[in-house]
This record gives structure tokens, sequence and C-alpha cells, in this order.
């Protein structure tokens, strides 16, 4: 076992103590900080060379939305690190009662290749705040940046306490043989059932990160402009590479035909008349993965794009309109510049065709009517929802980022993080004294002495007259 | 088996109709549980006594009166609990709702266990119920009389479709865990938790293990060892010691143990009389297998007091083993039985050493007049829950979230913890479709200056 040694040094050290004051994850979250600080051109170049990701989208999506985790982490630590007292019953009045939060010892987070900052950094945030360990294992599939992060980010932190694992699918199952405190995994599904099976047999807690095919449904009452405007951001962001990208369109044909010309101006407007030459459209990360898109082409008909280049892993921003629930491009999770367009005949079609599959990490729905946004909101189950936009709402620190059914299990981001890597240990401190009030408890049992227990820990209906 | 897929199948049938959705139904149901529990209040305690000898006061203490009050506070606070969590909002969102949406998983399971086999099932039915799913009922067959009991009841008072009862052993459970539920809570022991964790993995199903371990009790040499020991011996001997949360051992200094034999000594006199077998408030083990496993975890070892058994009547006396060595038999495993080891440590930094190099626990008790010491053991151990000065009670405070850490479980429930356990937390954002302009600054072309805004 190559890495036991690795763990259970980790695990010496979180035994230490050393992680538990505010001020030591204080210091380690600020070099992560200084981490994103000293080596944004890095940052930058790495994903450039990984993905073909525009300078901005790499600011804004992978160090911008880190920073403001920090920011928000940094902020409300002390808050959230507190014990929280809670209410007792009569009987326990003198006592104190309350959840302490804490670490859970040895952390692993695995994250994937589509924001190779990005999701790793937001768990590692939450892990050092709730006071863990945390070895940390990159993807190798983006390379540049894999690199990066073994060489450099180690040197921002303790070394007795995180460590950086690189390696392929080898290297991580003989990792997974290690008994973790808690794994925290971004990935695919079926990925995700390996790493949950591997950590039932040590009992390890996880949260699973998964995907999904993110329905988004466009009513006919809406303003064509912005939604397409608003869908092709959210579709051709990173090349289509986001777990919450809309994954395919359900609208009437009537809105298909509205939809086309607007989605191309829209494309046309961002990426310009040759998205291959503008500098703000990404590529597909691999061989592998640019001959599975490819082979997503044939499904329904080309509307828009259609174009690629094995070469550089270009493919154009494409809308495949008629596409049938048969087709390929409707079997699997797109992950690409794809958007298939599913007609169908009204919202309630909509909504079976959602409620007839896996439920997805993100469902969609845009109308100018508010109440068809809600109907789809309440008929559906999802990770979470966005009505009238995409992607924006796991930028919400407050809001909980995860997923449900085969999107996955567990949440974070924000406050999330902290409770996902924190056990809240139920505390009761109480005195010696006053020991005949325990005397209604004691065999032998009389009823006399039931009824007083019965009065003093009754949690009585508010309307409710009790006479002791 | 096909009437397995038939239950499955109606349940989830149902579910998706909606039916369990609206808080009025969830409320109807709760409501009925309580008349159930009121009405066959004779039944249950029948069961009870049948299964584990329980007596009266102690199977309403232990485990009707606790499922009376968690129906009460859930019906209470339900409305609270379900409805949307607004969210706080930034610049770019100031306009939109963002909002917590509280919705049910879908189908859960709800295995219980024979020690406490009525409050087991009934308090995590309360919260699935309350977060508007369907629940699968599995009581432990180890109790069949209370299963026997549930598996009448439950039709009778709830929604046949939504709540049904499967009942049987090993064979009918391994069936049940191979079908697709949206939540498992299963309360047991941690080899059965990994079996129920794996199945549950391949259908990426998320779990709430309710294990066990061996639950350390520290000893202070400052302490009032009468009501110390008064306390420790209520909790380790009630229900025979088959209780997850019983103080399992003892650790103390040497220069003590011989006061906390004498003290537990009288305290078991006081409670059960010179002749435990006769008291009507003492317990039995619950087979004969237990019965057998628990007094093979006697040989070998300094018997203090107690040490009677009786296989015919599965007894076990209370028992107190001194100078118990950390590689025996009965340090290795977690009790669950009337058997209280004490093992002796040189001072504070040995024991929580020692509890350190083993398995996080369950519940962890300490007991001491200085206030110090408690911090320093709250803080450098690691347990589900604990309890200074007293043991058992954490887990009957309301608001405290009951649930182990490492091999004694992952996940937390009763109260509040219960109906978050079963809901799937949603976020909610709403946007409007016009201000387009305000997206302008996001699309690209990107330019870098925008993004230092």
């Amino acid at each position: 076992n190559p890495f036991a040694g690795l763990v259970s040094h980790l695990r010496a050290s979180w035994l230490s103590g050393k992680m538990q004051s505010m001020e030591y994850r204080v210091t380690q979250l600020e070099a992560l900080e200084h981490f994103l600080d000293d080596k944004k051109q890095e940052i930058l170049d790495a994903t450039a060379s990984d993905l073909g990701k525009a300078p901005f989208e790499t600011e804004l999506s992978e160090i911008f939305l880190c920073k403001n985790e920090l920011h928000e982490t940094l902020n409300n630590l002390s808050r959230w690190m507190k014990d929280e007292h809670v209410d007792r019953t009569l009987a326990l009045q003198l006592d104190s009662a309350f959840i302490r939060k804490e670490p859970y010892g040895v952390v692993l987070i695995i994250a994937p290749w589509n924001y190779p900052i990005q999701l790793f950094l937001v768990p590692l945030i939450g892990a050092i705040a709730a006071g863990n360990c945390v070895i940390v294992k990159p993807s190798e599939v983006s390379k540049k940046t894999e690199r990066l992060v073994a060489e450099v980010l180690p040197g921002y932190l303790d070394k007795d306490c995180f460590a950086v694992v690189t390696g392929g699918m080898q290297d991580t199952t003989r990792l997974l043989e290690n008994k973790f405190d808690y794994i925290f995994f971004t990935g695919s599904p079926p990925v995700g059932r390996i790493v949950m099976t591997a950590a039932a047999k040590h009992l390890t807690p996880v949260t699973l990160e998964l995907g999904g095919k993110n329905p988004c449904y466009v009513s006919d009452t809406c303003d064509v402009t912005n939604v397409a405007r608003r869908v092709a951001w959210g579709r051709f962001f990173n090349a289509g590479q986001t777990c919450i990208a809309p994954d395919y369109l359900l609208c009437t044909v009537e809105m298909q035909e509205k939809l086309l010309p607007a989605l191309r101006k829209a494309i046309d407007d961002f990426y310009g008349p040759n998205p291959q030459e503008s500098p703000d459209f990404g590529r597909i990360v691999s061989d592998k993965q640019f001959r599975r898109l490819q082979a997503l082409l044939g499904s329904g008909r080309v509307a828009i794009g259609g174009q690629t280049d094995e070469a550089e892993r270009y493919i154009a921003p494409t809308v495949l309109a008629d596409v049938l629930p048969s087709d390929p491009a409707m079997q699997e999770e797109i992950f690409g510049p794809i958007l298939p367009i599913v007609v169908i005949a009204n919202m309630d079609e909509a909504i079976d065709f959602i409620n007839s599959r896996e439920r997805p990490l993100t469902i969609y729905a845009f109308s100018s009517n508010n109440k068809v946004v809600n109907q789809v909101l309440e008929r559906t189950s999802s990770g979470g929802f966005c009505g009238n936009d995409t992607l924006m709402h796991v930028t919400l620190t407050s809001l909980p980022f995860g997923g449900i059914g085969n999107s996955g299990l567990g949440m974070y981001h924000g406050k999330f993080s902290f409770d996902t890597f924190s056990h809240r240990r139920g505390c009761l401190k109480r005195g010696m004294g006053r020991e005949p009030l325990n005397a209604p408890r004691y065999p032998p049992y009389s009823q006399q002495n039931f009824r007083v227990i019965r009065a003093t820990s009754r949690v009585t209906r508010k309307n409710d007259c009790t006479l002791l | 088996m096909e009437r397995t897929q038939q239950i499955m199948g109606r349940a989830r049938a149902t579910f998706n109709s909606g039916r369990s959705r609206p808080l009025e139904f969830r409320i109807q149901q709760l409501k009925a549980l309580e008349r159930m529990v009121q009405e066959k209040e004779k039944e249950i305690l029948a069961a009870l006594k049948a299964d584990l000898n329980k007596c009266g006061h102690n199977a309403y203490s232990q485990e009707i009166l606790g499922v009376l009050r968690e129906l009460i506070l859930t019906m209470e606070k339900l409305p609270s609990w379900a409805a949307p969590q607004p969210v706080k909002k930034d610049l770019l969102s100031i306009r939109d709702e963002a909002y917590i949406s509280y919705e049910p998983l879908g189908v859960v399971l709800v295995i219980g266990a024979w020690n406490y086999p009525f409050v087991l099932v009934m308090q995590p039915l309360i919260g699935a119920i309350a977060a508007g799913n369907a629940v699968v009922v599995k009581p432990s067959e180890v109790s069949e009389n209370t299963a026997q009991l549930l598996a009448e009841l439950l039709p009778q008072y709830l929604d046949k479709d939504l709540y049904p009862v499967v009942t049987g052993g090993v064979p009918e459970t391994t069936e049940l865990l191979t079908q697709r539920f949206d939540h498992i809570l299963y309360t047991g022991n941690t080899a059965v938790g990994r079996i129920v964790m794996s199945a549950a993995a391949k259908h990426l199903t998320p779990v709430t293990l309710e294990l066990g371990g061996k639950s350390p009790c520290y000893i202070d040499k400052d302490c009032d060892l009468a009501v110390a020991c008064r306390r420790i011996t209520w909790g380790k001997y009630m229900n025979c010691g088959q209780t997850c949360i019983a103080p399992d051992y003892i650790l103390c200094d040497p220069s003590i143990q011989g006061k906390v034999v004498e003290n537990i000594k009288a305290t078991l006199k006081e409670f059960y009389g010179e002749d435990v077998k006769s008291s009507p408030d003492y317990e039995r083990i619950v087979n004969k297998r237990h019965f057998r496993r628990v007094k093979s975890l006697l040989e070998g070892q300094k018997i203090a007091h107690g040490g009677e058994t009786d296989e015919a009547s599965c007894f076990i006396a209370p028992t107190i083993l001194t100078d118990v060595s950390p590689e025996s038999k009965v340090m290795e495993e977690e009790i669950f039985g009337p058997v209280l080891p004490i093992v002796t440590v040189q001072s504070l930094d040995e024991a929580i050493e020692f509890i350190n190099h083993r398995e996080k626990p369950l519940a962890l008790y300490v007991f001491s007049n200085n206030k110090q010491l408690i911090r320093r053991v709250i803080s450098e151990t690691s347990s589900g829950g604990m309890t200074a000065n007293d043991v058992i009670m954490h887990s009957v405070v309301p608001d405290l979230p009951f649930g182990g850490v490492g091999h004694s479980g992952m996940g937390a429930y009763h109260g509040k913890f219960s109906f978050e356990t079963f809901s799937h937390r949603r976020a909610c954002l709403i946007k409007d479709l016009k201000l387009e302009v305000v997206n302008k600054l996001r699309y690209p072309p990107g330019s870098m200056e925008v993004m230092h805004l």
C-alpha cells in the first residue's frame, strides 16, 4: 500500500491537535489566497493549455469564485466554529446542552478535470475551515494543472497536514484502499459508485458531486433574445464541459423556430463568425472526449455549427434541432458544446419528460410567466434549480450546491462546505449536584415517580394547558 | 422476491402521485401515529415485555414517551421546518428570489434494531413521514413480537401504500437492499452497517448509519463517586446493558477502582434488591445467541461483583470486572450486556490516548468536578455525542443531533435533524427575464477590465 505512510502521517498530525485553533486554520486559508494571487499567471497558462480556457473564464470560474469562498469562510469562521447552544427540557434546565463542530480527521478530495482548480480548492477551503487534514487528488486528465498543483501547492500549506497525490485510475484505486475519515468526490456517477463502495469498507462518509442531463425548458411566453443569450452562455462556457450546463432544451416546435436564429445571433455576438478563431471559446480536454462528442453530432439535424477540428480538439458551438429521445445525444450527459433541442407539445409534456429520467444536478426553466417557472420547479426534483438563467445559482455562497439521486449526495459551498466536513457532536454537561432530581428515573419503579418524569420532560403542544 | 417488488412499486407510484407531499396529509398521518400509540399502549408494552422482559415503567419511559414527544414536537414545528428558507443575496441577485426548498427524497427505508424495537423504528418513521416521503419499514426480526405488532398496527393507522412494513430475517433484508431507495436509515452493528452502505452504493443511495462501539466512561479522582456511580449504574444496566449508548467500560485511576466497585454494588442493591433475578425491573438478554456471546466475555476475568447466569431465562446478573486487560476479549467488541469492565489508567493523558487509539465511539462519558478537565476531554477526543457527569441523557435533548462518527456511524437524526436527514435541500434561484443589461458583463468577448469590477 504505497499511500499508507502518507495517510498515517497526516492522521498523526491531526491527532496532535495542531489544526484545532482558528488561527492555524486561518493561516492555511490565507495561504490558499496567496497561492491564487502569486500563481495567477501559471493557473491561466495551465488551464489554457489543458482546456483552451479563455483567461476571462479562468479568472471568473477558477479564481474569482474561489476567492469569494475564501473570503466568505474567513469572515465567518469564528462564528461557524462556535458551539451552538440548544434548548433544554425542564429537567435539564440547569445544564449546558450544545452542538460542537469537530473535524473528521483525514479527508480525501478527488477532483475532476473540467474546473481543475475550483473543484479541488473550494472543497479544500471547507475541509481546512473545519479543521481536517487533507489529501488532494487532482485529475490526471488536466495534465498541466495537475503538475502545477502537485509542484506548487504543497509549498503554501503545512506539509504535515496537507498533501497532493497524482496519478491515474490505478493510483486512485490504491489510494481508496486506505481509511479516510471523509471522502469528497466530484466526477461521473459510475465512478461515484466505485468511490462509495470503497468508502463503505471503512464506513467513511462521502459527498458525491456527480452529473446527469440538465434539462432546460423554454416556454412559449418569453423574451427569445434574452433566453438565447443566457442559454448559449451557460452551454458554451468552458466549451460545454460544465456539470451544471444546460444539457438539452425542451420547447415547442414554434419556439424552436424562434430560438434558432436567436441562438445563432448570440453565438455570433459571443464568438464571432468563426468561433475557432475566438480567444474566448475553449477546447475539448482530450482526444477520447473529442471522439465521444463527435459521435453525438449525428443526432437530429445540425442547425448551427457542427464543425470540428481534431488537431485542435475543437468542436464548434453546435445546436441540434428535432432531436429524438432515442438519439445518441440524449443517452448520456453531453459535457461538450452541443445543445440538442427536443420538441414537446407543452409544459406538462416537458415535466413528464423530465420526471421519467434520472434526477439531474440542475433544472432550468425560462418563462416571462412566473407561474410557469414555479410549476416546473414544484413538479420536478433536482439538485438545484434556476429560473430564467443558467449557472448563476452556484455563484451564491448562501445556496447549497449538490445533487440528488444519480446526480449526487451531499452538498457544499459557503457554510455548507464547513458543515459537510464537520461532525456535529451532541454534548450535554451536567452538574453532580441536585441528585434528588434524578431519583424518579431510578428503579425500583413506582407510578408516582413515573408521573414526575412525564411532567418534567414532556414537550407540550403550545395550546395545551399543563397543571403540574 | 415478487412481493418486495410489488411493495416498492406501489410505494413509489404513490409517492410520485404526490399524495405524501401536502403538509396537511403528513400531519394527519402523524396524528394517526399518535392515536395508535395512545390506543394501543397495552399491546405495545406487552410486545416489549415478551421480547426483552421490559417492565411497563421501563418500556413506557424508554420507548413510548420518546415517541410521543417526537410526534408532538414534529407536528408543532413541521410548518416552519418545511417552509422555504430565503438566503442572503449578493449585488447581482438583489432583485431575484433565492431560497432553499425542503423537498422529500422519495422512497426511504428504515431498518430497526431489536434493543429498543419500538422507538428505533418509530422515531425515524416520524421524521421520514414529516419530510414527505414514502417509507418502507423493516423492524428487526430478533424482537419478533414488536415486529409482528408493527406489521399489524401500522397499516391500520397509516396510508397502506406509502408506509408498508416488511418483516423477515436476513434473506428478506438482503432482498430489500437490492432495491433502489432514496435514503436508508439503518440502526444496528458496524459489520452490517458496511453491508448496508455497500448495497446503497450500487444505487448511489445516501445512508444514515446508527451503529455502535465501546462508549468509554472516564471517572476522575475529583468527583462525587456516590453520585457518579449511581448514574453510571442506571445507564449501564438499563435494558440489561443492551443500549447502544450505555457506558461500555470504565477508565479510572487504580486508587479509586475499589471505591467505584463498592458504590456500584451499593446502587445495584438499591435498584434491584438483594435478589436481582426476582426484581421486576431488571430485563433479560434478548436471545440465547447473545446470552452465550456476553457470557463468554467473562472468561478469565476478575469478577468483582455478579457473574451469575442462567441460560434458560437468558439471565445475566449485573457484573463488574476489575483490572481488565485492554487486550482481553471483553475490551475488543461492544459488550451490549450487563458486564462492566474497569480498566485502570495512571493519568488523564493515558485515558485520552487510550480512547483515541480506538475506534470513535457513539457516546463518551466523563465524570469530574473539574470543569477544565471536562473541557480537555471534550476537545481532545471525538465521539458521536457525549454527556459530562451523567450518562445517556444527551440523547434525550430534543434539539441535539443523535448519531455516530467513524465506526459508530454517519449522519444524525432526532427532531429537526430527522426532518433534514430525510429531506433534499434544493437550491432555488429565480431571476427576471428582463434586465439583460446586467448580464452583458459576463458574456464574451470578455474583457479583463470587466473582471476587476
